[in-house]
C-alpha cells in the first residue's frame, strides 16, 4: 500500500532518512519528539516536498507518478491546516462533489449532523474539537483507501479524542482494505488504535515493533549500580541513568523475570519505550 | 479543476461585503462626468485583483499544504487561477462598462460608443497585464512577502522602463516622438497590439507561475 525505501530529505539542520512500510488492512503509528521528522515524512509521502534521494511508493507506483483518480483514494489530515476557515460544511461539500467521484454529499452531511457539526456556520467559529472532528470527516468521505493522518487528535480532550478514534475504528471495520499511517503526540491514542508503531528520532527510524508485542515483551528494568554490573546485557536494548540506578530498555521481558527475580521489572509503555529509545545508551 | 473553481467562487463569495463597497464607490464617482472613466477602469483593476485575494486565501494559515494533497495536478491550479482571473476581470470590466454607459446617458455625453468601448477594452488589456504580473508574484512569495515583492517588482520594471528609455535616447530614437505617433494612430490598431502583448504577458507570466509551481515546497 504505501512503502518508503531509504528515504532521503536534507536540511541545513535536519535530515531525514527512513524506511517503513503499510500494508493493506493495517493501522501504523509513527511516532516521535516535537521535530523528530514527522511531519517532513509525512509531507514527503504527499509529496508536499522534493525527495533528496530513496523511493516511495503508493499503491505500487512512485508517489510522483499517482494520478488524480489514485489521488482520490487517498484521505489526508494535517496538524495544523485544512479547508478554508472561511468556508462552511456546505460550501465544502460542494466542493468535495467536485474532486471527488465516490463522494456522497447526503453521507457527508449526514455524518456532520451527527456528530453535531453546524452546517451554515464559518469553520473558523467551530472548537477545536469540531475541526478536528470536520477534518476526519472529510478524510473519510470518498471511499480511501489509505489515510495519511498527521497529528489528527492535537489539542483536543480525552472524550473528543476517544470519538475521533472511534470515528477511525467503525470506518476500518466497514473498510477492510483500508490502511492508516497516523501520528500522534499521544501514546495512548496509538497503543489503542495501532497494529505497529514507527519511532522515530532525527529523521531516522529507532524502533519498529507490533504494538501487542511493544506492549506484552517490553519492559523496563529498574535497576540499582550493583544490580546492573551483575545483570546479564545482551537483552538490554538501552539504558537511562537514573538516581536510584539505571532504566533498561528490554525486549525479552520474561528472560529477566525468570532469571532476576529481585528486579524491579515494569511493564513498558509507548511513552517509557520511547523516553529510553531517545534518551538511553547503547548497552554493551 | 472544477473542484478548485467551485473552491474560489465560494471563498469569493464571502467578499460580498467588499464588492459591495466597490459598486458604490464605483456608483459614487458616477455623479460626475469625469468620474465615468475612472469608475469603469477602478472597477475592473479592483475586480481584477480579486483572483490574488484567493491566492492569499489559499496560502492563509498554511493552507496550500491541504489543498496540494487533494486530487489535481499544480498546473491545474496554475491555469485555474489565470482562468479564473480573466473571468473576473472581464466581469468586473462588463459591470464598470455598463455602469459608464448609464453615466454617460445621466451626464448626456456625446462620446460615440464604439471609441468608448476601444478605450475601455484598453483598461481590461491593462487589467490583464497587472494580475499577470501580480500572479507569479503572490504564489512565489505567498501572503506575508508578496506586498515588499510587489513593491520591488513594479521597481525593477520602472527602471527597465528607465534603462530602455536612457539607452534609447544616447542611439538617437525619439521615445516621446514615438509616443506622440502611438496616439495618432487608429484606436482599433492600439488595441490590437495592446492585445497582443497582453497575451504575450499572460503566456509569459503563466509559464513563470508553472515553473514556480513545480519548484514550491509545501
Amino acid at each position: 500500500m504505501l512503502k518508503l525505501n531509504n528515504v532521503q530529505k536534507d536540511y541545513d539542520l535536519f535530515s531525514l532518512k527512513c524506511s517503513m512500510t503499510i500494508v493493506n488492512g493495517q493501522i501504523s503509528g509513527l511516532i516521535g519528539k516535537n521535530g523528530a521528522g514527522k511531519s517532513t515524512t509525512f509531507k514527503a509521502i504527499l509529496d508536499l516536498i522534493s525527495i533528496d534521494g530513496g523511493t516511495i511508493e503508493i499503491f505500487d507506483k512512485d508517489h510522483k507518478e499517482l494520478t488524480n483518480l489514485d489521488k482520490q483514494k487517498i484521505g489526508v489530515v494535517l496538524s495544523h491546516t485544512g479547508f478554508s476557515e472561511y468556508l462552511n460544511i456546505i460550501d465544502i461539500s460542494a466542493i468535495l462533489e467536485k474532486f471527488y467521484n465516490d463522494f456522497s454529499k447526503e453521507h457527508f452531511i449526514n455524518q456532520c449532523q451527527q456528530q453535531g457539526l453546524p452546517l451554515n456556520k464559518k469553520i473558523n467559529t467551530f472548537s477545536t474539537g469540531m475541526k478536528a472532528k470536520l477534518k476526519i470527516l472529510i478524510a473519510l468521505s470518498h471511499h480511501v483507501e489509505l489515510l495519511i493522518l498527521d497529528e489528527p487528535t492535537a489539542g483536543l480532550d480525552v472524550l473528543a479524542r476517544d470519538e475521533l478514534l472511534d470515528l477511525l475504528r467503525d470506518y476500518m471495520s466497514q473498510n477492510e482494505n483500508c490502511s492508516i499511517l497516523m501520528s500522534s503526540h499521544i501514546s495512548s491514542d496509538l497503543e489503542s488504535i495501532c497494529d505497529d508503531i514507527y519511532m522515530i528520532d532525527q529523521g531516522k527510524i529507532v524502533l519498529h515493533e507490533d504494538t501487542d508485542v511493544l506492549l506484552s515483551d517490553y519492559a523496563i528494568l529498574k535497576v540499582s549500580e550493583e544490580q546492573y554490573q551483575t545483570l546479564d546485557k545482551k537483552y538490554i536494548l538501552k539504558y537511562m541513568k537514573e538516581t536510584y540506578g539505571y532504566s533498561c530498555l528490554t525486549k525479552e521481558k520474561q528472560f529477566y523475570v525468570d532469571n532476576y527475580k529481585d528486579i524491579v521489572i515494569e511493564n513498558s509503555n509507548i511513552d517509557k519505550v520511547m523516553m529510553i529509545m531517545i534518551r538511553g545508551e547503547q548497552a554493551c | 479543476m472544477l473542484g478548485l473553481l467551485v473552491k474560489d467562487l465560494k471563498l469569493l463569495k464571502n467578499q460580498k461585503m467588499f464588492i459591495c463597497i466597490l459598486l458604490f464607490i464605483a456608483g459614487v464617482f458616477l455623479k460626475t462626468d469625469f468620474g465615468i472613466s475612472f469608475s469603469m477602469g477602478y472597477l475592473t483593476f479592483m475586480g481584477a485583483m480579486l483572483i490574488i485575494s484567493t491566492i492569499s486565501m489559499d496560502d492563509y494559515n498554511y493552507g496550500m499544504s491541504f489543498l496540494m494533497t487533494l486530487p489535481f495536478k499544480k498546473e491545474d491550479y496554475v491555469k485555474e487561477k489565470y482562468i479564473l482571473g480573466i473571468m473576473i476581470s472581464l466581469l468586473a470590466w462588463l459591470v464598470g462598462l455598463v455602469l459608464s454607459f448609464i453615466g454617460m446617458y445621466i451626464h448626456d455625453m456625446p462620446t460615440p460608443i464604439s471609441e468608448h468601448i476601444l478605450s475601455s477594452v484598453m483598461v481590461l488589456l491593462f487589467a490583464l497585464m497587472l494580475v499577470s504580473i501580480l500572479i507569479p508574484v503572490q504564489v512565489k512569495f505567498g501572503q506575508t512577502k508578496a506586498n515588499v515583492a510587489v513593491i520591488i517588482v513594479f521597481a525593477i520594471l520602472f527602471l527597465i522602463g528607465f534603462i530602455i528609455y536612457t539607452i534609447a535616447s544616447l542611439l538617437g530614437v525619439d521615445i516621446t516622438a514615438l509616443l506622440n505617433q502611438l496616439s495618432h494612430m487608429s484606436q482599433s490598431y492600439v488595441v490590437l497590439c495592446i492585445l497582443a502583448i497582453t497575451i504575450v504577458v499572460e503566456g509569459i507570466s503563466y509559464l513563470i507561475t508553472m515553473k514556480i509551481m513545480n519548484k514550491k515546497e509545501f
